[in-house]
């Protein structure tokens, strides 16, 4: 029997709390610029129905978590209610990029059913944007054992945000199981220029097959090819 | 331009992947020392070269064929009892779980090789380097110091003397001290060949010697003969011309008187016919008897003959004894400049004369095999009075590793360790050619993906997120 009351929880996180990286979006730079861009690129495209993003990467440090957030930022600069929720169940980041923030239930407490769903969501100032993290890392048994119950969470939120941006485990890490394979798409892949090898793209856009939909070149140092790349959309 | 880029590559592999290649190296090493602990020990092999003497050997029975090199091997077959085989067992502490087996088993690790006629090789195979060499010089001075005629003698080759020191040689400063010699004695050197060569120039002196004795012998043997014969014949000729002196005198005197006689008278005058009467008579008495025998003048010739030929013989005899003597001086000049190879060495030259004074020499009656093994770079084969079967030729002075994978592993394992490593480390550089930009990254996406921008980087967040 879940507990909790089944209400959003407002959280009053100083802005010195947050990673500085997380924030690019709501600001007037380069990056910001940028993650608008790709905002206003699929909010063009059709591809997002449910409107789920599967945010992912070939390998762990591409920038997963850094897009999501920034891409969930810039969403809510348009109005729409955003819903960014960590599946990394294994390895979850969001409690420590979030300043160390303390969260009475997550979104392992909720597909263990331990707790509601919206009594995992939390906001920070955007009432816009959602939070859901996970609070406790789930072993891998544990994962597969609960995954199942995550349909349901997404549906939760599906009706209850506009958008839902996921922030999954590597395509390639064993992380990415049999759930993923089968239920996260559409899926964004984020790859990092210089660091992500080109044969795990190759094999990642595989893995994921038709459910992959766009890919983001993160951390790029040679803004001209960046540039002609984004203006020939 | 592409080696700086793979150097640079190198470089830029994260970290885990560099520890990866370290360890996959530390792994082959590691691998290749856990297999190696499991290997049977390591054996070497050392040899000594044995000069073998047939004319000092007994004669094979006449049932058994031998061909040449067949007879040293039987020789020393015969000399090297399992007796002798325990007592160097016991004495050099082999085989210590063999209960009763110590002789077959040293027996199996031990090779008797007729290289040639007059030299025989002996092998013997152990697990440990210098105790290997020590024990070859064991057997081949055993050999050396067998004596025709006197094979039991087990005293005579300290035998009994064995048993209760078992000090095998292990200890590293053996080994340094032995080093020397054995690289000096690894290869045959100049000396030794030259010493083979006297020892053979030698032998061929005392054929040609002992030749010229027996054939002085018979000469004056045959001389004496006919001296006597001379001498015999010398006097009965003097005997018999002593017997006819008084008649042939006495003719003389009555053909003398007869001729005076028939001056004055004619001869049928009495006193002349009486004088022929006694002429005739004393002719008669003079050929009644024996006829003096002529001189031996053949036997004479032949003396004389035999004379010279025997002065011949006697000077070939002293120019090969003058010959030997030289052999010899120098066979045991060619020893003394072998034996004092190590004695260069400042810390045996201590010992050097401590063995000259007390410590005998493995030929001598009573040596002790034990010293003479343990210190077997000094010891020398018997050139004494007594005729030996086999000399020393060439001592063991060091013993060779068999052909053992031990040998080729580390090599191969240097270099496939590294190789490992670095061949792991291409395939990383290979597996990690990262996606450099965005126009790259768009050959590899498949065309219904879209490319939907790039993100400037961001000193910020680089390795944080």
């Amino acid at each position: 029997m879940p507990i909790g009351d089944g209400r959003l929880e407002a959280v009053d996180l100083p802005r010195e709390g947050l990673h500085s990286a997380l924030l690019f979006a709501n600001e007037q730079s380069p990056a910001g610029a940028s993650y608008q861009g790709v905002a206003d690129r699929l909010l063009a495209d059709g591809w997002w129905n449910p409107k789920r993003i599967f945010v992912t990467s070939p390998t762990v440090g591409d920038g997963k978590t850094c897009t999501a957030f920034n891409l969930a930022w810039a969403l809510t600069t348009r109005g729409a209610s955003v819903l960014l929720a960590e599946l990394n169940f294994e390895r979850p980041r969001f409690s420590r990029v979030l300043g160390g923030l303390q969260i009475r239930f997550g979104i392992d407490s909720a597909i263990r059913r331990l707790a509601n769903p919206a009594d995992s969501v939390f906001s920070i100032r955007n009432k816009l944007l959602s939070f859901s993290a996970v609070k406790n890392a789930m072993r891998m048994g544990e994962v597969k054992q609960h995954l199942p119950h995550l349909a349901s969470y997404l549906n939760w939120g599906g009706n209850n945000f506009d958008w839902l941006i996921l922030d999954c485990p590597p395509v390639l890490s064993f992380a990415w199981n049999h759930w993923f394979r089968a239920c996260a798409r559409p899926a964004l892949l984020v790859v990092r220029e210089q660091r992500t090898p080109a044969v795990q793209v190759r094999q990642a856009t595989s893995r994921l097959g038709a459910g992959l939909k766009g890919v983001l070149l993160n951390d790029v140092v040679d803004e001209g090819i960046s540039d002609r790349t984004s203006d020939a959309d | 331009m592409r080696i700086i880029l793979l150097f640079g590559r190198l470089i830029a592999l994260p970290l885990r992947h560099r520890l990866i290649a370290a360890g996959t190296v530390v792994a082959v090493i590691a691998g290749y020392l856990l297999w190696a602990s499991h290997l049977p020990p390591q054996e070497y092999t050392s040899s000594a070269l044995l000069f073998f003497d047939r004319t000092a050997a007994p004669k094979p029975d006449p049932g058994i064929v031998h061909n040449d090199q067949t007879q040293a091997m039987e020789l020393a077959k015969s000399i090297l009892s399992d007796d002798r085989f325990n007592a160097i067992c016991q004495h050099f502490g082999l085989y210590p779980d063999s209960n009763g087996g110590e002789a077959a088993r040293f027996r199996s690790n031990l090779t008797l090789f007729g290289e040639s006629t007059s030299s025989l090789r002996v092998t013997w195979r152990g697990t440990d380097r210098s105790q290997t060499v020590a024990v070859t010089n064991t057997v081949a001075v055993l050999l050396t110091s067998w004596v025709p005629g006197a094979s039991h003698q087990d005293s005579e080759l300290g035998l009994t003397k064995l048993a209760p020191t078992p000090t095998p040689i292990t200890s590293t400063a053996a080994m340094e001290q032995k080093r020397p010699v054995a690289a000096s004695l690894t290869k045959p050197s100049p000396a030794k060949a030259r010493l083979a060569k006297v020892l053979n120039a030698e032998m061929e002196l005392r054929v040609l010697l002992a030749a010229a004795d027996k054939g002085l012998a018979a000469l004056g043997d045959e001389a004496h003969r006919l001296e006597a014969s001379i001498a015999q014949a010398n006097a009965e000729r003097q005997a018999s011309i002593t017997a006819r002196q008084p008649l042939t005198e006495q003719l003389a005197t009555e053909k003398k008187k007869l001729d005076l006689l028939r001056v004055r008278y004619t001869d049928a005058y009495p006193d002349v016919e009486t004088a022929q009467e006694r002429i005739t008579e004393t002719q008669q008495r003079l050929a009644a008897m024996p006829d003096v025998r002529p001189a031996p003048d053949a036997e004479h010739a032949r003396l004389i003959a035999l004379t010279k030929e025997m002065n011949r013989l006697g000077a070939e005899k002293v120019r090969l004894s003058g010959e030997l003597s030289k052999n010899v001086k120098l066979e045991t000049a060619l020893r003394n400049q072998e034996v004092d190879v190590p004695a260069t060495r400042p810390e045996q030259a201590s010992t050097e004369p401590q063995r000259e004074q007390g410590k005998p020499r493995l030929s001598d009656p009573v040596a002790p095999l034990a010293l003479a093994a343990s210190g077997s770079q000094t010891v020398d084969s018997t050139d004494g009075e007594q005729v030996r079967a086999f000399k020393i030729l060439e001592r063991a002075a060091n013993a060779q590793p068999t052909n053992n994978p031990r040998r080729l592993l580390p090599l191969l394992v240097a270099v496939a360790g590294p190789l490992a490593g670095v061949l792991y480390l291409l395939s990383a550089v290979w597996w990690f050619h990262t996606v450099r930009n965005a126009k790259t990254l768009e050959r590899i996406l498949p065309e219904n993906v879209a490319y939907l921008g790039a993100i400037p980087a961001m000193d910020t967040w680089r390795h944080s997120i």
